[in-house]
């Protein structure tokens, strides 16, 4: 089944979730002008799956079933499949100009799908088998998971059973005939309250002492014992605000949230991973450069900022001067080379015996490790060309004033065919990219979500192959390797 | 002229449209799709179909890389449009596909 926006939109009133926000509980969580533009950016990937200009990279065939699915609840079948994944992020980041949220769920189902399949291979044990069956229930109802990883992590100097308090990191409280009894939080999840259902996975890799902490689930997002705590962005509460333009961006957002597990009871077809500590890292590995590869959405977001760079140049009068045109076309050359490393990541990849296609992990580090840094760049390019008004405009009440307006019509107008309103809707949404609530996606975002830049040099310098660059080396000056 | 009404006997080719998933698109490929259908109404030799089987399928691709899948669609002729055209401009060039004159 492919869900309609509205069916998606309907189908989260009927979530009982548990909701906090600025100290109180929410109890609607949907129309909350907060949480709601990031709802709308979900409901996108679902529009645009309905569209005959975008369902050719929105859909795929589903490997279980072989109905027209969702890419987001696909598992990849072919270097097709990744490449495709890699434009989906750059399409939908474009459309909505933030974090649409999904991709974590997309990219969990994939890690799961080869993690399971080898725990089997080692162990004997049915995740495989459980996972398959829940991939068709996700697939056949056009779900939105939560890709829970991150835990709070305490001391980061110590290992999770050596934290004081021991639900720093989530862990197995009680194993019963039907399940398992799970406490603890997953810190900074993306889409939480728009998501269906929730996916847990461990976040480091973990020796037999953590064993209690190498646990993988799934749970629908309104399971007894789980509550949400909304994060707050950087100019939230602008969306509480009369008019739409001091948002920057009118239609869409995203929000993360603190998840806490208080003893939730998991039934064991849905747990995919029990103990087996040493696949911990296998899951977290997988999962984080398929992650690494989705930040392909940034390319996206960076579209938008630098058309709307464009444009704050234009209207002010200076798209013609040298170094403006040079700062555009090195945004550019950062925003490319982005979506050169995620489409390398998706084009050399390879088959994994489950059947699931993998990316280079090498490339999805060095890409992800790209993304740490260029849109810093591309942001500060923007500010540069904007000018200091995209920090100091006052409100959007001030513009409406009758004693303030005119001051600020006359006194901002810029180009003389260019309303004042376009030049502070443009700088707005620079704003809104570059300080406001989407720079929570566009930059802190690509500096930590699927790991901090240092969690990819580990895996660069694991994965670069150091051995063969020697040989090279001491092949050419003449330096023979027996002596 | 009704576009059924083929003063040559020949019924139209039925000619279909599809797309590249547009995750970078250089113009406004749906607004391409609605001129070229717009300029197929009131032809004789091609007529517009949203199913097939086609006799053509016009593939609007949104860049040069134009990867949007073109099987599955039988024997049908493919044009592929990888820049905005106006509408008279694919048909023409559908129309060199079939080796026919301009209906
Ligand atoms: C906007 C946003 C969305 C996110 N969405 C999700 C999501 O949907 N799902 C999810 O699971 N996670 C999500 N994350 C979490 C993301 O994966 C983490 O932020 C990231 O792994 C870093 O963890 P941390 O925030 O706890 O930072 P820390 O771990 O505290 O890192 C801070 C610094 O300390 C360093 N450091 C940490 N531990 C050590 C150590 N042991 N030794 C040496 N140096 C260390 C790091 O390299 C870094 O420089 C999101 C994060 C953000 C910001």
């Amino acid at each position: 089944m492919l869900m309609t926006a509205q069916e998606y939109e309907e189908s989260l009133r009927k979530l009982r979730l548990n909701v906090y926000m600025f100290g109180q509980k929410l109890d609607n969580v949907v129309d909350n002008p907060i949480i709601r533009p990031s709802m709308n950016a979900v409901a996108k990937t679902y529009e645009l799956a309905h569209r005959p200009e975008h369902s050719a990279i929105m859909t795929a065939k589903s490997h279980i079933t072989g109905k027209t699915i969702n890419r987001f609840v696909h598992i990849h079948q072919s270097i097709d499949d990744l490449v495709k994944k890699t434009r989906m992020g750059r399409l939908l980041g474009g459309a909505t100009g933030c974090c649409f949220q999904r991709c974590v769920g997309m990219d969990s189902l994939n890690a799961l799908s080869m993690t399971t399949f080898d725990i089997d291979a080692a162990h004997g044990t049915e995740y495989y088998r459980r996972f398959l069956r829940y991939l068709e229930y996700v697939q056949k109802n056009d779900l939105t998971c939560d890709g829970a990883m991150t835990d709070p992590k305490g001391d980061r100097s110590l290992l999770p059973h050596k934290q004081k308090d021991p639900d720093l990191y989530l862990h197995v409280v009680e194993r019963l005939p039907g399940g398992i009894v799970v406490r603890g939080a997953k810190a900074h999840q993306t889409g939480a309250v728009n998501s269906h259902e929730i996916i847990v996975m461990p976040t480091i890799s973990m020796r037999e002492p953590d064993r209690d902490y190498a646990v993988s689930f799934a749970l629908p997002s309104d399971a007894e014992g789980i509550t949400y705590i909304i994060g707050r962005q950087s100019c939230d509460t602008r969306k509480l605000e009369e008019g739409t333009v001091d948002r920057g961006n009118a239609l869409f957002g995203g929000h993360e949230a603190l998840v806490v597990f208080d003893n939730v009871f998991v039934p064991n077809e849905r747990v995919f991973m029990l103990g087996e500590y040493e696949f911990a890292g296998h899951l977290v590995e997988r999962f984080a450069s398929y992650h690494r590869q989705s930040y392909a959405c940034k390319v996206g977001v960076g579209d938008v900022l630098i058309g709307a760079a464009q444009l704050a140049a234009e209207y002010n009068g200076v798209d013609r001067a040298s170094h403006i045109k040079d700062k555009i076309v090195e945004m550019n050359h950062l925003n490319e080379s982005l979506f050169c490393g995620s489409l390398a990541c998706a084009a050399s990849g390879h088959r994994e015996p489950s059947g699931t296609y993998y990316v280079n992990a090498l490339l999805a580090n060095v890409f992800k490790q790209n993304v740490t840094r260029f849109p810093f760049e591309i942001a500060r390019l923007a500010q540069d060309i904007a000018g200091g008004l995209m920090a100091t405009l006052p409100s959007e009440q001030d513009f409406r004033s009758p004693v303030t307006g005119g001051l600020l019509k006359k006194y901002f107008k810029a180009r003389d065919d260019v309303p004042v309103e376009h030049r502070v809707r443009v700088l707005r949404l620079i704003e809104n990219i570059t300080l406001g609530t989407a720079a929570v996606g566009y930059l802190t975002e690509s500096m930590h979500g699927a790991g901090s830049p240092q969690a990819q040099r580990i895996m660069i310098s694991r994965l670069a192959n150091m051995e063969e660059k020697k040989r090279r080396a001491r092949l050419l000056c003449g330096i023979d390797e027996n002596e | 002229m009704k576009m059924n009404d083929d003063s040559h006997g020949a019924s139209p080719k039925r000619v279909g449209i599809t797309f590249c998933g547009g995750c970078n698109q250089s113009y406004d490929r749906v607004a391409l799709a609605g001129n070229i259908r717009d300029a197929v109404s009131g032809r004789r030799d091609f007529v517009y179909s949203s199913n097939g089987p086609f006799d053509a399928v016009i593939v609007i691709c949104g860049c040069d890389c134009a990867c949007a899948d073109t099987e599955g669609f039988g024997r049908a002729r493919i044009l592929t449009v990888r820049r905005f055209l106006t509408a008279d401009e694919v048909l023409s060039m559908l129309g060199d596909l079939f080796g026919q004159q301009d209906g």
